[in-house]
């Protein structure tokens, strides 16, 4: 089994030959909802990955492809089954280990919310490999795109965050505002060029993006520290 | 065949083993590529040597470094397959020939048509499953708008499957919107008029307040986007706007005809 979701994505924040394996065994299978959300949002938005899925599921052999046990999609079955009457002994006496530890050290309960043990907060500014593939690209096609954009590539803000655009001031845009994670945060339909976040943030690495009725148009990462 | 776990455990241990159990799905790729018509049927043996060439020379070596287990292999295998026979096919082909689907390959005729004819269309049938299947949470908004602009009967599902949150009353009034004047006068209700009537309710569903032609925009786009992938290798198919709403008819016509697969 792959470490994590970046195993599926090249360093240019694609699909992957992996990436696009497992959405041909999903599609295959009829288990696309059970994808990763950053893939199934990777299909929503590239008609490329969308074509390359296509043309690979059908060159599979459909009755091995559902007849195999899927690393991926059948992997939170297997160690039910396989683990031994004396693992489980042994998971159960550790977990009693550890709960007696906990208490005999007296663990805060009470330990401030607000501040992440270290490895989170670092997590926080992990890149995210899709959105980073769109991140100051001109996504909108034709001659009328967004230019100006404001918070720049990894300009460092505070809340509150005003999000401010050129061109396209009298179509209505959608904005979208993510963690690093593509959690969505906020959601906006924006008529203008100027939109002001202010609920709170964390600190971390942020994507925004704005989309019209028709498309992508911009995709932007900024930084709270 | 060998089941998958097999196969992954002959390539990181025995290539010349892979190289051997593996040609059944070679030949099944490079068959699709023949009957797509990517690639001539005069070339198959010469594309089966090729891919065997690449798999020896530098093929099994990559695949083992770097497939991690995130797929089925046999998935991940055909996919290599696939692009070693895209780039044989653009460097070789010389192959002109098409398939054209067009009225007369359409639903209305296939029933005339011969076993071949028919395997075809259902094949190109399929692959438009596929496609609207990976469109995700828009595939419900797009199956409605091409269902309407085919003038093809709606029901509560098709509305619901677009916009889950509709209600009952506001999906029965919109069916009856549409329903009687596009039943009553199918020549004479234009697509231009259709976006009219339409647009409103998308708008009550959606949230929004669009314009009638950028609703009409956003389906020509995703038209042109499906012409596209249908015209994609392992095919050489010449697919546009106006065929592809000829497959849509085609595809859900199939669906109503077999109520089995209306759940797909």
């Amino acid at each position: 089994m792959p470490a994590d979701i970046t195993t599926y994505f090249d360093s240019d924040g694609k699909l992957n030959n992996e990436g696009i394996a497992l959405c041909a065994d999903a599609l295959v299978l009829d288990r696309m909802e059970e994808l990763p959300k950053t893939i199934r949002e990777q299909l929503e938005v590239s008609a490329e990955c969308r074509k390359q899925v296509m043309a690979l599921a059908e060159l599979l052999d459909q009755e091995q492809v559902k007849a195999e046990a899927h690393p991926f999609f059948d992997r939170q079955s297997e160690p039910a089954g396989g683990w031994s009457p004396i693992l489980k002994i042994a998971a159960v006496l550790l977990i009693g280990v550890m709960i007696g530890l906990a208490v005999y050290v007296n663990i805060d309960p009470g330990q401030d919310p607000d501040v992440p043990p270290a490895e989170v907060f670092a997590q926080n500014f992990e890149r995210n490999p899709f959105y980073d593939s769109l991140v100051g690209q001109t996504l909108r096609t034709g001659v009328n795109g967004v230019e100006n954009v404001s918070p720049g590539i990894d300009e460092e803000k505070s809340v509150p965050v005003t999000f401010e655009w050129t061109g396209m001031e009298e179509t209505d845009l959608f904005l979208q505002l993510l963690n690093n994670r593509a959690e969505l945060i906020h959601n906006e339909t924006v008529t203008g060029s100027s939109f002001t976040y202010d609920g709170s943030l964390d600190p971390g690495l942020y994507y925004w993006r704005l989309e019209s009725e028709d498309e992508l148009v911009h995709v932007g990462r900024f930084v709270i520290q | 065949m060998p089941s998958d776990k097999d196969l992954l455990h002959l390539l990181r241990t025995d290539a010349e083993a892979f190289l051997k159990v593996s040609q059944p799905i070679v030949k099944r790729v490079a068959d699709k590529f023949i009957s797509g018509g990517y690639i001539s049927a005069g070339n198959r043996e010469d594309l089966v040597s090729h891919i065997n060439e690449q798999l020896l020379k530098s093929k099994i070596t990559q695949m083992k470094a770097q497939f991690t287990g995130g797929s089925l292999f046999t998935t991940y295998f055909a996919r290599v397959l696939y692009n070693i026979s895209i780039r044989y096919g653009k460097k070789e082909r010389r192959y002109e020939a098409r398939f054209l689907f067009d009225d007369e390959a359409s639903g209305k005729a296939s029933a005339m048509a011969g076993p071949l004819k028919q395997v075809v269309l259902n094949r190109q049938k399929d692959r438009f499953g596929y496609l609207l299947k990976l469109y995700g949470k828009k595939e419900g908004r797009l199956v409605l708008l091409l269902k309407i602009i085919l003038r093809l009967n709606l029901t509560r599902e098709d509305v619901l499957r677009a916009f889950s949150g509709a209600e009952s009353k506001e999906m029965d009034e919109l069916l009856c919107v549409l329903g009687t004047p596009v039943e009553n006068n199918p020549e004479k209700i234009t697509d231009h008029d259709l976006f009219e009537m339409i647009t409103p309710w998308f708008n009550r569903f959606e949230n929004r307040n669009n314009t009638p032609d950028a609703l009409r925009k956003w389906l020509d786009y995703q038209l042109n986007e499906l012409a596209v992938s249908l015209n994609a290798p392992p095919y050489n198919a010449e697919f546009d706007k106006k065929t592809v709403k000829l497959l849509a008819e085609f595809y859900f016509t199939s669906l109503h005809n077999d109520p089995e697969n209306e759940s797909n």
